[in-house]
């Protein structure tokens, strides 16, 4: 989740690690059922804190003329879903390698709720509580979720 | 297939494609999130080390026991007529060869008053 987020594996590693050493430092005497919900809670704000903080670099650097978009992707790097592919076979790094780069271009939120909902499992109301928004917010992020990769990926087969 | 069903089915196979990647993780990066585990249960707080309680229990018994030796030596008690001298041997800055003659010189010096 976290270098799906980032797309930065040592990036990601550092997330885990602080949301490891929270959970540690902060909730070693709660219950472990508990451990789960509030380690998902945990990475999301770290994952977010991130966020900001490459927002506000991103600005810094854009004002000072140093930005530099290695990682911007163009509508190439996406097959179109109405045309058959010349390469019917699509083997699985190129397909994980598009299923990133869709899921990267999603908005940070509904980037969370999918990975959450989708590939964590949780119900609506754990993805809510872990992202502390309500239910109804977690559907409509689902939703767009879903419908933006639908559009980007069309029929995808891994 | 229904709109829904077709939904599910892309989301399973997203899922399908994503849990593929987590199997393949490489060594490099278990080994780091092993090693981050183990950094993060490291600072676990503790209020008080187990060690530390257990040590200071073994200090009190062995102080206590170590006094009782000394007070029980030769059956001496703090108000036996010998303890209070025993002490004053031991913290006198005389050197020990004159403390061990010392019956002589005593007796050196009774007879000096004799003569």
């Amino acid at each position: 989740m976290a270098l799906v987020a980032t797309g930065n594996r040592d990036e990601a590693l550092d997330i885990i690690q602080d949301a490891m050493i929270k959970l540690v430092k902060n909730y070693a005497g709660r219950p472990e059922e508990e451990w789960p919900p509030l380690f998902y809670r945990i990475v999301q704000s770290t994952i977010r804190d991130w966020y900001r903080r490459q927002q506000v670099r991103s600005r810094v650097m854009s004002f000072m003329g140093l930005d530099k978009n290695e990682d911007e992707f163009t509508l190439e790097d996406f097959p179109d879903p109405g045309v058959p592919q010349a390469d019917e076979a699509m083997n699985n790094t190129q397909a994980a390698r598009l299923l990133d780069r869709a899921l990267h271009r999603l908005p940070l939120r509904q980037q969370q709720v999918f990975m959450l909902r989708a590939w964590e499992g949780q119900s609506t109301a754990e993805t809510a509580q872990a992202m502390r928004c309500t239910e109804g917010t977690v559907k409509t992020h689902y939703s767009r979720a879903v419908h933006t990769l639908r559009e980007i990926l069309g029929d995808y087969r891994p | 297939m229904s709109q829904i069903d077709q939904e599910k089915a892309f989301v399973s196979r997203l899922k399908q494609s994503l849990d593929q990647r987590l199997d393949e993780l490489d060594d490099e990066t278990a080994t780091q999130l092993y090693a981050a585990r183990q950094k993060a249960l490291r600072s676990l707080p503790q209020s008080r080390p187990r060690w530390l309680a257990v040590g200071g229990w073994s200090a009190a018994a062995v102080s206590l026991l170590l006094v009782m030796v000394l007070w029980n030596t030769d059956g001496q008690s703090p108000d036996s007529p010998g303890f209070i001298e025993d002490l004053e041997l031991l913290s006198t800055n005389e050197d020990i060869e004159f403390i061990e003659d010392l019956d002589f010189y005593l007796w050196l010096d009774d007879e000096q008053q004799v003569v």
